[in-house]
């Protein structure tokens, strides 16, 4: 039975997402999401799984990741430490064979949803490590001779950052998702999402001054949606009114996070009237 | 008119591939209600996986489908890539046909395609009937919608959005690699650490390894000053990432061109002699930062030098003594455009010697790729 995702309570997806995830989900291909530094790529994968009702597993990519972590790691040194000081049945490979977050779900009994986040993060070989898995769902602990073949094929999110390019034959597998940024008219959706019934006016004039930063030329990191919540969240905190918004910015280090760009922003501040 | 659409995507320089587009029809046949809009966003998902793209995929989307609701320019011209002559030549298994019509398979791919001929045609039928009922009948709208999205090319500008900063010059550096063990040895070998231990009656005995390193090393060479001034910045942030990403750096500076010899700093007032620079060539890669950009004469007339004392030989003969020295060398210019032919006589004397592309994220990216290839001019 195909699933299908209509959306989450705490997460606006725009109609090209939806059509996007049950495209991936229907043809059980990884969903490789991309997209502006928050802009929401990483909730995703948890705000499906909770909307499909799955059990979701999180691989967490970094620069020293290796593909065949994520299938399992055999603990040689535990097993020679268990030798040497004769705890436990050493003659029993399998109890130092640890699945990782990718053999899990395939040898989970029911359908999960694995996130592959930040994948880009890893070397320049690690999608291509992970080819042959992904298309097969399965691979072979070659310890114990053992092969692990999913019962129900995961979904697999995958999320980059476009700091290294992937390989054409992982893309190729993949179905693409980039996560534009949102327009006003979204956006105002996402806001009215975390945090409702905030007062509209303040709103409004928050929105003003957030896309008027972010129209900003010169600057090296835009603040994303992320920076946005996190800024009412203070703003909501401290008690601002429309009247000191429209006088000046306050708590700019939370969209901000350079401090060559808050210098930038200012000076465009003060040369206006 | 289905299967023009994939044509045009690949007119349209989007390298989509027939596995990705039996995909697509697949998703189209199984869902439960395709219109128009479920066509854009799918078929862009399925078959466009970057999204410098998106605007090629927008543009091939509005030649082809633009048609079917009266908005968008006739396509025409285009008529040998028709759905119909890509069934016949699949229902007759006439792969030589498929070449022709311009889709290069790969043999494995190929083979794919004929054994399910009977399949494919009939689903490729159904979903170009499927497509234009869908276009014309489905909710108002629908179709309409797409052909907006489509329409407002949202994505034109999106390549030259990207900021080449320290970062993402890292990135690109960072494809120079050739990884070998030179580094401490510091690293557990945990076959040989178990063997030893075994042969030594289970006393455990860890044995280390030499690191494997990058092994690259890099001479950069940057023009300052003049009409360079402008681009300082860029080019600065090209020379901290570079001095970050190698352990074998070194960096000189010219001014216009290098002659007998060139600077260490950047106001160049430490002078270095190029022979010198010259015996990092041995195992040593090249790149020259520079717009290129200055009178002739300093290139092929001697005595032209514009620092230090008179050089008697011009520019150029340094120019191609520099190139001989190193195995590898790549110019990169931080002009827009400077590589085009339209621009100036200097710029083509020094492209007779180097290889010269943009510095620009893809004129970065090409010319690691260029190092890396291990070819000569």
């Amino acid at each position: 039975m195909t699933l299908r995702f209509d959306g989450h309570d705490a997460y606006v997806a725009t109609p090209d997402l939806l059509d996007n995830v049950n495209a991936a989900l229907l043809l059980e291909r990884p969903l490789l999401l991309k997209g502006e530094p928050g802009t929401g790529k990483t909730v995703l994968g948890r705000r499906i799984a909770e909307a499909l009702g799955l059990r979701f597993l999180l691989w967490n990519v970094k620069s020293s990741t290796k593909a065949q972590d994520g299938l399992y790691v055999y603990d040689t040194v535990q097993r020679l430490n268990d030798a040497r000081f004769g705890e436990g049945d050493v003659r029993d490979i399998a109890r130092y064979i640890k699945l990782g977050p990718l053999g899990e779900a395939l040898r989970a009994e029911e359908r999960v949803v694995l996130l592959i986040d930040e994948v880009d993060k890893a070397d320049l070989e690690f999608a291509n490590d992970l080819l042959y898995e992904l298309d097969q769902m399965s691979f072979r602990i070659n310890e114990t001779g053992e092969t692990v073949n999913a019962v129900h094929r995961p979904f697999v999110v995958i999320t980059s950052n476009n700091e290294k390019e992937l390989p054409d034959a992982f893309l190729r597998r993949c179905v693409f998702h980039y996560i534009a940024f949102p327009e006003r008219e979204t956006m105002r959706q996402i806001v009215d999402v975390h945090f409702p019934g905030l007062d509209q006016i303040l709103v409004e004039a928050a929105m003003n001054r957030f896309y008027q930063i972010r129209e900003q030329r010169n600057l090296r990191k835009r603040p994303a949606t992320s920076e946005l919540l996190d800024w009412l969240r203070i703003l909501v905190h401290t008690g601002i009114e429309k009247a000191d918004l429209d006088k000046s910015i306050p708590n700019l280090g939370a969209l901000l996070k350079n401090e060559g760009d808050v210098a930038a922003v200012r000076e465009a501040l003060a040369s206006q009237p | 008119m289905f299967l023009a659409f994939f044509y045009a995507l690949r007119v349209h320089g989007i390298p989509v591939t027939p596995t990705e587009w039996l995909a697509l029809l697949e998703v189209l046949l199984r869902h439960s209600a395709p219109d128009a809009r479920v066509l854009y966003h799918v078929a862009r998902a399925v078959c466009v996986k970057h999204e410098e793209l998106f605007d090629a995929f927008d543009a091939a989307f509005l030649e082809v489908f633009g048609d079917a609701v009266g908005v968008g320019a006739a396509s025409g011209g285009r008529g040998k890539l028709t759905g119909a002559a890509f069934l016949q030549a699949i229902e007759a298994g006439d792969m030589k046909k498929l070449a022709e019509l311009g889709l290069d398979l790969p043999p494995e791919l190929a083979a794919l395609l004929l054994e399910n001929r009977e399949a494919l045609a009939r689903m490729a039928a159904e979903a170009d009937t499927e497509m234009e009922g869908g276009i014309r009948n489905r909710q108002p709208g629908g179709a309409h919608s797409a052909i907006a999205m489509a329409r407002r090319r949202r994505f034109r500008n999106y390549r030259s959005d990207m900021v080449l900063d320290t970062r993402s010059i890292r990135v690109a550096l960072s494809r120079l690699r050739r990884r070998l063990p030179t580094g401490p040895v510091d690293e557990l070998d945990l076959d040989a650490s178990i063997d030893r231990t075994c042969r030594e009656g289970g006393e455990i005995e860890l044995v280390y390894r030499r690191r494997r390193k990058n092994h690259v090393k890099i001479v950069l060479l940057m023009d300052a000053g003049g009409t360079m001034t402008p681009h300082a910045r860029l080019v600065n942030r090209l020379f901290s990432a570079a001095r970050s990403q190698f352990e074998h750096f070194k960096a000189y500076y010219f001014h216009n061109c290098p002659y007998d010899q060139v600077y260490e700093d950047i106001e160049r007032r430490v002078t270095v002699s190029t022979e010198k620079m010259l015996e990092y060539g041995r195992d040593h890669w090249l790149i020259v930062v520079g717009d290129a950009h200055m009178g002739t004469p300093e290139l092929i007339v001697s005595g032209r030098n514009l620092e230090g004392p008179r050089c008697e030989e011009p520019g150029l003969v340094w120019l191609q003594r520099i190139h001989d020295a190193f195995r590898k060398s790549v110019w990169l210019n931080p002009v827009e455009g400077a590589e085009s032919f339209s621009s100036g006589h200097s710029v083509m004397l020094v492209q007779s010697v180097f290889d010269m592309l943009p510095l620009t994220l893809d004129g970065l990216d090409a010319a690691m790729a260029e190092l890396m290839s291990g070819r000569r001019r």
